[in-house]
C-alpha cells in the first residue's frame, strides 16, 4: 500500500485529503504545519508527500527544501497544493524540490491522478 | 450660521444648538425607525474614541477569528455528513449494480434467457415429435395402399388357383381309366393338391384377415392420434405462447426495472458531482482563514497605534489617524473581499445542497421504479408454470410415438408371417405339380396325365409368380413398416432422453426464476431503504448548513465595523502623505500578506489616494480561485455621505468647525441593500446646519 504524507494547516483540507486519498487506496498520516511533517516523515518512510505553502511555523517552501535534504526523500514525489496561484509561487515552489503544483481548489479526481502518475502507477 | 457666544442670545442659541445637537445623536443612535434619516450600525460609531475602537478591534478580530473558525467546524461537520453521503452513495451504487446485474446482466441471462432457450427446446421437440407423426401418417397411408394392392394380388393368387381344382377332378376321371394301383397313386396326388390348394386360400384368406385386422387398429390408432395432435398443437402453441408471453412481461419488468436502476445510477453520479462541487466550495474556507488571520494580524497593528495615542492627544496625531484611516480602508477591502468569497462558496454551497435535495428527491422516484419490478416479477413463478405444461405435453408425444410402435407391431408379424406362408404354400403347390407330372411320365398310357399334370405345373408356377409377388410387396412393406418402427424407437429413445434433459433444466430455471424472483424484491427493498436513508442524511446535512446565514450576517457586520471605522479614521487621516512615516507602515502591511490576492487589494484600496485622480481601480486583475472569480469591490462615493453627528470631546474642533478636505478619501460604496444616500445627505445637511 502507498504511504502518503499530507501536510496542510487547515484541518478541513487534510480531512479532505484524507478522505479522498484513502478511498483511493492510499494510506495517509497528516501534520499540521512544515515542521510535524519532517517529524512524521522522519520517523516514518512515506512513498508521495502532499503539502501547502502558507502554514504558521514552517512553510511548505521550507518543509520541502529540508526534506530533499534527507536521502530517504530526494526522490520521494513531493506535491504542493497552495492557494497561491502565481508563476513565481509556482517557480519557488520547483525549485525549492517539488514535482507537482497544484491550485486550490482542487478536486479529488485530479489529485489522485496527479499522484498516480508521479507514482508510475497509471 | 453661527451665532456670537458673547451675547445672551448667542448663549440661548449655543444651549438650542446643544441640545439639538445631543436629541439628533439620540436619534441616530436609536436608528432608522425613529430618526429615519440615522444610518443602522454607524450611528454610534463616531461617537467612539480611541481607546473604544482599539477594544473594538480585539472584539471585532476576536469575531472574525471566530467566525473562521466557526466555518471550518461546521465545514468540518458537514464534510463529515458529505461524506457519509457519499458513502451511502457507494451503497446505493453496489445495490444498483447487483439489481442491474440481476435484471439487465448475466443473472437475466441465466435465468430468463434460460427459460426461454427452455421453452424453444421444448418447442423443438414437440414439433419433432409432430414430424414423426407426419411421417407415420405417410407411411400409413402407404401401408393401406399397398395392403389394397396385396388384396388384389391375393384375388389374382385365387384366381390362379381356382382351376386347379377341375384340373385335379380331371385328373381322377382319366386316373380311374388306368390300372388300380396307377389309379390310387394319381387319386392320393389329386387330393394332396386340393389339400394343398385349399390351404393356400384358407391360408391367405386368415393372414389378410389378420393383416386388414391389424391395419384396422393401426387406423383407428392413427385417427385417435391424428385428434389428439390437433388438441396438442393447439394446446402447445397457446402454452408456448403464454409461457412466452409470461417471460416477455418479466424481462420487460425486468429491463424497466434495469432502467430505473440505470436512472438511479446516473442520478447517483450526478448526486457525487454535486457533492464534489460543495466540497470544492468548502475549500474557500482555507483561503478566507489566511486572509482573516492577515486582517487579525493588520488589526493588532492598528490597535497599536490606537493604544499609542491617548484620547487627548489622538486627534492631533495624525499619523496615527492617517494609518488607522488607510489601515482600516485596506481592511474594509480584504474583509469584503473574504466575505465576497465566502457568499459565493454559501451560494454553490446551497445551490449544490439544493441540488441534492432534488437529486434525492428524483432518485426516490427511480428507486419507486425499480420497486415497479416487485409484482411484475410473479411472473416468474407463472413461467414455471408453462414451462411445466410443456414438459407434460412433450412426455405425452414421446408415448404417443411409443404407442403407435406398439400397434405397428403385430402389423409387422402379420405382414412376415403371410409372406413366409405363402411362399411356402406356393412352393407346395408347385412340388405337388411335378410329382404329378412326373408320375404321369411313369405311367403306361399317361400322355393324357402327362398334360393334365403339366397344366397343373403351369398353374403352380404362376401362382409361385404371383405369391412371389405379393411376398415382394409385403417385403417392401415389411420394411417400410420396420423403417417407420426403426425411426420412431430412435425418436422415442432422443425424445425420452430430450425429457429428461429438459425435466432437469426446467427444475434449474424454476430455481433460477425463483431466486430471481426471491433476489430482485430483497435487492429493491434494500435500494429504496438506502434511498430513503440517503434522503434523509441529506436533509440531516442541510438542517446543519447554517454558514451562508452566518457569513450574511457576520459580512454585514464586519463590513459595518470597518466602515465606520474608515468613517472615524477620516476625521483626521485622508489627507496621506505618501512619503510620511505612515504610509511606510502601511506599507510594510502589505509585505505581510503571503497571498497575491491579498497585495493587490492592498495595492487597490491605497491606488485612489497615490494615483492621479480619475484613475480607476482594474478590479479583474485581483486574482481569485478560478471558480470563485469576481471583480474586486470598486471603490466610489466620498466619506461624507456616511459622517454623522460627533461628540466632541474637550478642545476637540467641531465637526462645523473643521476643513473643508480638497479631495476626499475613498470609502467602498454600500452595497445596495443598505445604501440610503437620501437619508444620508439629509443628515448631512442637517449636522452642517448646526
Amino acid at each position: 500500500m502507498t504511504r502518503v504524507l499530507i501536510i496542510d494547516d487547515s484541518s478541513l483540507t487534510r480531512e479532505f485529503h484524507s478522505h479522498i486519498l484513502k478511498d483511493a487506496g492510499f494510506i495517509c498520516v497528516t501534520a499540521a504545519d512544515g515542521m510535524e511533517g519532517l517529524e512524521k516523515a522522519t520517523a516514518e518512510k512515506f512513498h508521495i508527500i502532499l503539502t501547502d505553502i502558507n502554514m504558521q511555523g514552517m512553510d511548505g517552501y521550507e518543509f520541502i527544501r529540508r526534506a530533499r535534504q534527507n536521502p530517504d526523500y530526494d526522490e520521494v514525489p513531493i506535491i504542493i497544493i497552495s492557494t497561491e496561484a502565481k508563476e513565481l509561487d509556482r517557480q519557488k515552489g520547483f525549485s525549492a524540490g517539488a514535482n507537482l503544483y497544484l491550485v486550490k481548489p482542487t478536486d479529488a479526481k485530479r489529485i489522485v491522478e496527479s499522484m498516480k502518475m508521479l507514482l508510475g502507477t497509471r | 450660521m453661527r451665532w456670537p457666544s458673547n451675547t445672551k442670545l448667542g448663549e440661548k442659541a449655543g444651549r438650542l444648538q446643544q441640545a439639538i445637537r445631543a436629541f439628533l445623536n439620540v436619534c441616530c443612535r436609536l436608528g432608522p425607525p425613529v430618526w429615519p434619516f440615522a444610518k443602522s450600525g454607524k450611528s454610534a460609531a463616531p461617537e467612539l474614541k480611541a481607546g473604544d475602537w482599539s477594544h473594538r478591534l480585539e472584539e471585532e478580530k476576536r469575531f472574525l477569528l471566530s467566525l473562521v473558525r466557526g466555518i471550518e467546524t461546521e465545514f468540518l461537520a458537514s464534510g463529515d455528513g458529505l461524506m457519509r453521503l457519499a458513502q451511502q452513495l457507494n451503497g446505493i451504487q453496489k445495490e444498483c449494480q447487483s439489481l442491474t446485474d440481476l435484471t439487465l446482466g448475466q443473472t437475466q441471462d441465466a435465468a430468463v434467457q434460460f427459460a426461454f432457450q427452455l421453452l424453444k427446446k421444448s418447442e423443438d421437440l414437440v414439433l419433432a415429435s409432430y414430424e414423426q407423426y407426419d411421417h407415420v401418417f405417410a407411411t400409413f397411408n402407404e401401408l393401406q395402399q399397398r395392403l389394397a394392392q396385396l388384396s388384389k394380388q391375393h384375388d389374382e393368387l385365387m384366381r390362379v388357383l381356382l382351376p386347379l381344382n377341375f384340373i385335379t377332378m380331371s385328373f381322377r376321371i382319366e386316373a380311374s381309366r388306368h390300372p388300380m394301383e396307377v389309379q390310387q397313386a394319381f387319386f392320393t396326388l389329386a387330393d394332396n393338391v386340393n389339400r394343398t390348394v385349399n390351404e393356400v386360400r384358407s391360408t391367405l384368406e386368415r393372414q389378410f384377415d389378420e393383416l386388414a385386422a391389424s391395419e384396422r387398429i393401426a387406423r383407428s390408432l392413427m385417427e385417435q392420434i391424428s385428434a389428439s395432435i390437433q388438441q396438442h398443437r393447439k394446446e402447445v402453441t397457446a402454452t408456448l405462447e403464454s409461457s412466452r408471453n409470461h417471460l416477455r412481461a418479466l424481462s420487460e419488468a425486468l429491463t424497466s426495472s434495469g432502467a430505473g436502476v440505470t436512472d438511479l445510477s446516473q442520478l447517483n453520479q450526478t448526486v457525487t458531482r454535486h457533492i464534489g462541487g460543495i466540497v470544492m466550495a468548502q475549500q474557500c474556507q482555507d483561503i478566507t482563514r489566511q486572509r482573516i488571520e492577515h486582517v487579525g494580524e493588520a488589526m493588532d497593528e492598528m490597535r497599536i497605534h490606537l493604544g499609542d495615542a491617548r484620547p487627548a492627544t489622538f486627534a492631533s496625531n495624525s499619523e496615527n489617524h492617517q494609518f488607522i484611516f488607510r489601515a482600516a480602508q485596506i481592511q474594509l477591502h480584504q474583509v469584503q473581499n473574504v466575505f465576497d468569497q465566502l457568499n459565493r462558496a454559501a451560494d454553490s454551497l446551497k445551490s449544490g445542497i439544493q441540488s441534492l435535495r432534488t437529486e434525492a428527491g428524483a432518485a426516490a422516484e427511480a428507486a419507486v421504479k425499480v420497486g415497479g419490478t416487485t409484482l411484475d416479477a410473479k411472473v416468474a413463478s407463472q413461467c414455471q408454470a408453462g414451462i411445466g405444461q410443456i414438459l407434460g405435453i412433450v412426455k405425452q408425444a414421446v408415448q404417443k410415438i411409443a404407442d403407435i410402435i406398439a400397434a405397428f407391431e403385430p402389423l409387422q408379424a402379420s405382414f412376415v408371417d403371410c409372406t413366409s406362408k405363402a411362399t411356402a404354400l406356393a412352393r407346395d403347390v408347385r412340388h405337388a405339380g411335378l410329382n404329378a407330372q412326373v408320375f404321369a411320365i411313369h405311367a403306361p398310357d399317361g400322355a393324357t396325365l402327362e398334360v393334365l399334370a403339366g397344366r397343373m405345373r403351369v398353374i403352380s408356377e404362376e401362382a409361385i409368380q404371383q405369391v412371389g409377388q405379393m411376398g415382394a410387396a409385403l417385403s417392401h412393406t415389411t420394411e417400410m413398416v420396420n423403417n417407420l418402427r426403426q425411426r420412431l424407437e430412435d425418436f422415442k429413445l432422443l425424445g425420452e432422453a430430450e425429457q429428461e434433459i429438459l425435466t432437469d433444466e426446467s427444475a434449474l430455471s424454476q430455481k433460477k426464476l425463483s431466486d430471481l424472483e426471491v433476489a430482485i424484491p430483497v435487492l429493491i427493498r434494500r435500494v429504496t431503504q438506502q434511498q430513503g436513508t440517503f434522503a434523509q442524511s441529506v436533509e440531516e446535512v442541510l438542517a446543519n448548513v447554517q454558514f451562508p446565514v452566518t457569513v450574511a450576517e457576520a459580512s454585514s457586520r464586519s463590513i459595518g465595523f470597518f466602515r465606520n471605522l474608515v468613517a472615524w479614521g477620516s476625521e483626521g487621516g485622508s489627507g496621506l502623505v505618501v512619503e510620511s512615516p505612515a504610509s511606510q507602515k502601511i506599507d510594510l502591511l502589505q509585505s505581510k500578506y503571503t497571498m497575491e490576492s491579498e497585495r493587490l487589494a492592498h495595492a487597490a484600496a491605497l491606488e485612489p489616494v497615490l494615483a492621479p485622480a480619475g484613475a480607476t481601480v482594474d478590479g479583474s486583475s485581483i486574482e481569485m480561485f478560478d471558480d470563485f472569480t469576481s471583480p474586486a469591490p470598486t471603490i466610489a462615493g466620498t466619506p461624507g455621505e456616511i459622517v454623522p453627528p460627533i461628540e466632541r470631546s474637550e478642545g476637540q474642533p467641531r465637526l462645523a468647525d473643521l476643513p473643508k478636505r480638497e479631495t476626499a478619501p475613498p470609502v467602498p460604496t454600500l452595497p445596495p441593500a443598505e445604501k440610503n444616500p437620501a437619508a444620508s445627505e439629509e443628515l448631512g445637511e442637517n449636522v452642517e446646519l448646526f
